[in-house]
């Protein structure tokens, strides 16, 4: 079943073209993989994704809804949630914290139950605060809820960051380079995870360097260059693809 | 002697309270927003000049009209925050930070005229109410009933804010996003209401403080927003803006300073110590008392 | 045909622009804080005027006002006396803080315009301009009264002074400290507060501490009734006596019922002027303005220009410099609106009309001396 449409989709800055006429379908329950060249326009496909860009032509759908006039929050709440290649979190408060904020539009009670902390308003807090466990159990940060983020390694708060981003349970999470700056332990780590998120029949779609990562993980790979699709198929068609090791190859020369 | 200090003490703490009524909505917003909201000292003028208009209807029903005034008046002014944010800030929210503090002290100006316009440019009293009007006198140190209850308000207040922000989930959302409204809407925040929730606020401890201040000290006149405005803003920074508790303790230093220096050292240099202190005190800790570190230039 | 009609209409208007009216500048704070003095003194003007015009003018001329807003501060008086200086104005009342009259003084003297005040500043005469006099006394008159008041008939024993930072509260506050020191009295503290500020508190309760048995405030009505009340609040007993500019309405509304007992040293108020000249203006302006004279400053300045009406006839000339001239030293005990109209050669009011009134429980004032 189809979970995400792009459809000839472009976004132009001034004279750059960063996405050129991508056209990719993301279907429920797999692993994706979207690699290319620094520069090649993978931030801006995720950007264009959550909300953050508007593309310049083409169209996104998401389980039947076009998104692309969607305001962010509008979409993350409708389930896609996302990571950032540089980690984005407030650094001054906890990790339960941190976590529990990605969930703040889940609201089943009214303003007078909040005022008065009533029931209604008390359920919601403990389901929340029992997702918040049961994110951070999943990525095994559990020990570390209650430190704040600032004193974390740099793996433990990339982790944090899937928390945040799951703890709404999405239908698609979208991680840009989730493994950056992590050892080779903490990568297999992440890779055991990621799996145990899809198990949760989140679909996820993932930017990352480390090809190892991609060919375990990626039920699809698709390759941008340029801003355009140069090729899709499993890691081992890609592995093996001229266009693909060229586009690597002429980067790394030039 | 012990006596006299007592009461230069109570002094203090009540007109700093007052400072740091007006002071909760600047940092308030600015830990949010990273905006300094100029024009909240003319909001916390509109909020006393409504005020008393409502009052002067409603007063001959007593309590009931009190509460229906006070009602009517802080819902207005809520009213009139809402539109200021959509107008005046709303679309500027991706603009550099100079044009929405332009914006700001632009909106302030509109507001200042639109009540010399409305109430006229004379000075005007604040209506008695028939409460609080009595004092307590222990053993030579005197409390008016309304000191007491500014003080208790204080209290009341700073714990319902502290509740909020650190306990309440959308306190915690503001927390935990404030410094970055992007990502904030990518993890599902309307940051529209959050945004517009934290104006909200801020209005409301500004009425509070400024309807406190129509009752304590009668006097009203258009331009005092300007005044009081400044000397919360200067506790704003000197509490570290931002910081709830900041702005509280700065309103009560300024009163501190204030009252002590006035009373015990001389009244003609009472505003030049303070001052002074402050400026000391602001090289020393240039983040405030209980500012943030990565404290932005603006 | 609509043309040939609007000719002679034309002819008419350029007549009416060449037909010789006299200007007279009023400089005063519409707004700001004395608001209500300064519309009370233009209201005064406005009326006079009308009723002189109605009357024929003087010496064929027929009168206008223009009006400025000083705002009561310096800056603005200046650019007042600018404005008025350029509107053409031959007269200028006002303005009504000796602060804001001081700064626009030098303007008006050098265009020869005839300037008169309520200012009581004794600062005011020291340049002696020709053009300047005074309407009401000066500070030293005020203070030589209070002083007798305070030492030889209240016989005060730890008295408190204070003012706030104007020129004309220290000019005030000033010549009662002398006067008392003179009178051998004891002043236990003097002291400034910020006018603007609210909360005054810490001044008495340091005050407090000393046991006065009077406060003495020669400031402004606002600070004056936040004193009063703020004195009542903390359960200091001392007397409170405030000085000539604590006579407005607002002291009564701000303290409320904390103004009961408290003094007030001045002029008469409107409402206490016995001449039927004065309670005919008094009664004028309420049936023009419906509201009553907001103070006796307003009356003050009223007198200021009958002066110059009683000098223009007198001397049966319009000109500035003449009038000025006749005025210092030439008016003599002229019947006038408060009480008997005498200016000496420095253009200085003689005479004293003060008065101490104590507000009663019914919020009502009674003179208790004069
Ligand atoms: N907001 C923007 N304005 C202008 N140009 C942009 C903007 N965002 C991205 N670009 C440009 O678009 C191109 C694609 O950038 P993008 O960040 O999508 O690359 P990437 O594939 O994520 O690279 P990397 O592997 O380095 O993260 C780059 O040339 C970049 O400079
Ligand atoms: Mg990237």
């Amino acid at each position: 079943m189809t979970k995400l449409l792009i459809q000839n989709l472009s976004k132009q800055f001034a004279a750059l073209v960063a996405l050129d006429n991508i056209s990719l379908e993301l279907e429920t329950n797999k692993i994706y993989g979207l690699i290319g060249p620094n520069g090649s326009g993978k931030t801006t496909l995720f950007n264009c994704i959550s909300g953050v860009y508007k593309p310049s032509s083409g169209n996104i759908t998401f389980a039947h809804h076009s998104i692309i006039n969607m305001a962010p929050e509008k979409i993350a709440q409708l389930g896609i949630r996302r990571t950032f290649q540089t980690i984005r979190l407030s650094s001054e408060l906890t990790v339960a914290e941190n976590i529990y904020a990605g969930y703040h539009h889940y609201s089943k009670h009214n303003f007078i139950q909040a005022l008065f902390n009533l029931k209604g308003y008390r359920q919601d807090e403990i389901h929340c605060w029992r997702e918040v466990h049961r994110a951070a159990k999943l990525l095994d940060i559990e020990p570390h809820l209650r430190l704040k983020v600032k004193t974390l390694a740099y793996g433990i708060q990339r982790k944090v960051e899937i928390a945040r981003a799951i703890i709404s349970q999405p239908q698609l999470l979208v991680l840009d380079e989730p493994a950056a700056g992590m050892n080779e332990s903490e990568k297999i780590e992440l890779t055991h995870i990621i799996k145990q998120i899809q198990l949760q029949n989140i679909t996820i779609l993932i930017i990352e360097h480390d090809m190892h990562m991609i060919s375990t993980l990626c039920d699809t790979v698709f390759v941008l260059n340029h801003g355009k699709l140069i090729a899709s198929g499993s890691p081992t068609e890609i592995l093996n693809n001229k266009q693909v090791i060229s586009a690597y190859m002429g980067d790394e020369h030039a | 002697m012990l006596n006299i200090f007592l009461q230069q003490l109570i002094n203090a703490l009540t007109y700093g309270s007052l400072i740091g009524f007006i002071a909760l909505g600047y940092s308030l917003v600015y830990g949010i927003l990273k905006l300094i909201n100029f024009a909240h000292g003319h909001i916390v003028t509109f909020a006393i000049f409504i005020t008393m208009s409502m009052l002067t209807q409603f007063l001959a029903l007593h309590t009931l009209g009190f509460i229906l005034a006070l009602s009517l008046a802080l819902i207005i002014t809520i009213g009139v925050t809402i539109v200021l944010e959509i107008v005046a800030y709303r679309p500027l929210r991706r603009s550099n930070r100079l044009s929405l503090i332009v914006s700001a002290l632009g909106a302030g100006m509109v507001i200042e005229n639109a009540v010399m316009l409305i109430w006229g440019p004379n000075p005007r009293v604040f209506p008695d109410i028939n409460f609080f009007q009595g004092t307590i006198n222990l053993n030579g140190v005197v409390v008016s009933e309304l000191n007491l209850f500014i003080l208790f308000l204080n209290i009341v207040v700073m714990s319902i804010l502290y509740l909020f922000i650190n306990k309440s989930r959308t306190g915690i959302a503001i927390k935990a996003l404030s410094l970055d409204y992007q990502t904030a809407q990518l993890m599902g925040v309307n940051i529209n209401k959050i945004i517009v929730l934290v104006f909200v606020l801020g209005a409301i401890l500004g009425s509070a403080g400024g309807i406190l201040i129509g009752l304590t000290y009668k006097t009203i006149s258009f331009n005092m927003g300007f005044e009081y405005g400044l000397k919360a803003f200067i506790a704003a920074i000197i509490g570290g803006i931002g910081s709830i508790p900041g702005a509280m303790l700065g309103g009560l230093i300024i009163g501190i300073l204030q009252t002590l220096s006035a009373g015990y050292i001389s009244s003609i240099w009472a505003n030049v110590i303070t001052y002074s202190l402050l400026i000391l005190l602001l090289i020393v800790r240039p983040r405030g008392l209980l500012g943030q570190k990565d404290i932005e230039k603006v | 045909m609509k043309r040939i009609l609007l000719l002679p209409l034309f002819i008419l208007m350029c007549k009416l622009v060449v037909a010789q009216t006299y200007i007279i500048g009023v400089q005063a704070p519409i707004t700001g804080s004395f608001a209500s003095e300064g519309q009370g003194i233009n209201n005064a003007i406005q009326l006079l005027v009308a009723q002189t015009n109605a009357a024929g003018g003087i010496n064929g001329d027929t009168f206008k006002v223009v009006t400025c807003d000083d705002q009561g501060n310096p800056q603005n008086a200046v650019i007042c006396a600018k404005t008025l200086v350029d509107a053409g104005a031959k007269v200028v009342i006002g303005s009504y803080s000796s602060t804001a009259t001081e700064a626009s003084q030098a303007i008006y003297a050098k265009a020869g315009v005839i300037q008169t005040s309520d200012a009581t500043a004794n600062n005011l005469i020291v340049h002696a301009y020709p053009t300047y006099f005074r309407n009401s006394f000066n500070d030293n008159i005020e203070g030589n009264f209070t002083a007798d008041y305070f030492v030889n008939i209240k016989k005060y024993k730890r008295i408190v002074i204070l003012g706030d930072f104007s020129a004309f509260s220290t000019g005030l506050s000033a010549s009662v400290i002398n006067n008392i020191k003179a009178l051998k009295g004891n002043i236990v503290y003097t002291g400034k507060i910020t006018s603007g500020d609210n909360d005054f508190r810490a001044i008495l309760t340091k005050i407090k501490a000393l046991n006065p048995d009077v406060i003495y405030y020669s400031g402004y009505f606002i600070e004056g009734a936040l004193l009063r009340s703020q004195e009542v609040s903390l359960g200091i007993k001392a007397d409170f006596v405030g000085g000539n500019s604590n006579d407005n309405p607002q002291f009564l509304k701000i303290a409320g019922s904390k103004a009961k007992g408290s003094y007030l040293i001045g002029l008469p108020l409107p409402q206490q002027l016995d001449s039927q000249q004065a309670q005919q203006f008094v009664a004028d302006y309420a049936k023009k303005y419906n509201s009553p004279i907001p103070s006796i400053w307003t009356i003050t300045n009223a007198d200021g220009l009958l002066t110059v009406f009683a000098a223009m006839k007198a001397i049966k000339t319009n000109d500035p410099i003449l009038v000025a001239k006749y005025i210092h030293g030439s008016i003599r005990n002229m019947p006038c609106l408060t009480g008997y109209m005498t200016i000496n050669n420095q253009g200085e009011r003689e005479g004293n009309i003060y008065q101490v009134s104590q507000i009663q429980s019914n919020l009502k004032y009674k003179v208790v001396y004069h």
